[in-house]
């Protein structure tokens, strides 16, 4: 029971995907443009990552060693297929904003590198765990990352204006710039966070 | 052998399965997406040609075309709705044209693209504070004859770092325009209204170096 609470809890700071394993950067650099968009791939990249910890460690047993790479990838683009397939159909606005970041989850190594590192080594009840916990701390990560270049780049926060009309957006920050910079800083208030309170490692 | 034989099966069982799977999420959800493209194909036919409240669909010398009516009885027609396909940098873009009953462009819509984000795909970006499309916007009352961007010689602005993105929109629709123009014009030259034969005039001039 501890240990599933701490793989539901881990992704958040500890083993933060982003900020701490520094793993799926490409997708968090492109989509972080604004909040909603850093909470849809969040929810998507989650979804994926959820179902192929689950269905990995259940065939975890009937995948050969040596071919166990293109099992996985097939699985993982399967729950891709899905979720573009899904989304295309229920949620257009947000299959048309995330276009292309949707079939590239297939080699977001958060969810290949979760399958190799975590599913295909541990039961079924935690596997489930640690895919919602990763998934949670990837979104959260991209929801703060995009509000944050949301405000600075728009004056908005979810499409809502919040810094007033006299308010100048720097443009850089929607930028894929801001994106470097964004995410540095953000790393760095993660570290400092970590330091204080004497959790590194 | 049997070592390259297993593996090779075992991986194919996986590949069916999942080929299974996808099969039937994608006969659920493909009516439901065709029924989406078609609702935003709508808005958009919509939004090119705001006068018109009846849309009549019609077509001439193969080219599809929608005709507007400002009234239900259909008596009054505003103008044209064309879709114009252009070869982009690496999609085929489609653009719901709308045209007054003179061919000038009503505005248009992008309605299709996946070109390179960031870049391309800025043709249908919002600007800034996500007011207006401003690459769209350029079209508005636009006569296609001289529809060029800027690098050949048109008022365009083209987007940065994507000039085949920007000519492929252009020169697709300046060429649908034309097209459905001259299909219109032989096909039943009595309700063609009087202004298109002083605007057929320059047309000819500035056509010449046009590639199709």
């Amino acid at each position: 029971m501890k240990m599933i609470l701490k793989d539901l809890t881990k992704g958040t700071l500890i083993e933060n995907p982003v900020l701490v394993l520094a793993l799926g950067l490409c997708p968090t650099l492109a989509v972080s443009t604004s909040a909603i968009n850093g909470l849809g791939m969040g929810i998507a990249a989650t979804f994926v990552l959820v179902m192929s910890n689950l269905i990995i460690a259940l065939i975890k047993k009937l995948v050969p060693g040596r071919i166990r790479i293109p099992i996985f990838i097939v699985v993982i683009a399967t729950f891709v297929t899905i979720t573009k397939l899904v989304m295309a159909a229920y949620t257009p606005a947000l299959s048309k904003a995330l276009g292309i970041f949707i079939p590239l989850i297939v080699v977001n190594c958060i969810i290949l590198g979760r399958a190799e590192a975590f599913a295909s080594k541990h039961n079924v009840i935690r596997s489930l765990a640690d895919g919602i916990g990763m998934g949670f701390g990837f979104t959260l990560t991209l929801v703060l990352l995009g509000a944050f270049r949301e405000i600075l780049g728009s004056g908005t926060v979810f499409g809502a204006n919040v810094m007033g009309s006299s308010f100048q957006p720097a443009l850089l920050m929607i930028l894929p710039p801001g994106a470097f910079l964004s995410l540095g800083l953000m790393v760095a208030g993660s570290r400092w966070i970590l330091e204080k309170t004497g959790k590194e490692g | 052998m049997k070592s390259i034989l297993r593996p090779g099966l075992i991986l194919m069982v996986y590949g069916i399965i999942a080929g299974l799977s996808l099969g039937y999420i994608n006969s659920i959800t493909a009516p439901k997406i065709a029924a989406q493209e078609e609702a935003a194909r709508m808005a958009a036919i919509e939004e090119v040609l705001p006068e018109a409240v009846v849309f009549d669909p019609d077509t001439v010398e193969e080219i599809e075309y929608i005709t507007g009516y400002s009234d239900e009885e259909m008596t009054e027609p505003v103008g044209y709705v064309i879709t114009a396909y252009g070869n982009g940098f690496s999609s085929t873009i489609r653009t719901v044209v709308g045209l007054k009953l003179d061919f000038t462009i009503s505005a248009i819509e992008i309605v299709y693209q996946s070109e390179t984000p960031g870049l391309g795909d800025r043709a249908v970006e919002t600007k800034e504070n996500g007011e207006e499309p401003w690459f769209e916007v350029q079209f508005d009352g636009k006569e296609y004859g001289n529809l060029k961007v800027d690098k050949d010689g048109g008022a365009i602005e083209s987007i940065t770092g994507a000039t085949i993105t920007s000519r492929a929109v252009t020169n697709s629709v300046a060429n649908a325009a034309e097209a459905l123009a001259e299909a219109l014009e032989t096909r039943r030259p009595a309700s063609i209204p009087d202004t298109l034969t002083e605007l057929a005039e320059p047309k000819a001039e500035t056509e010449g170096g046009d590639t199709k």
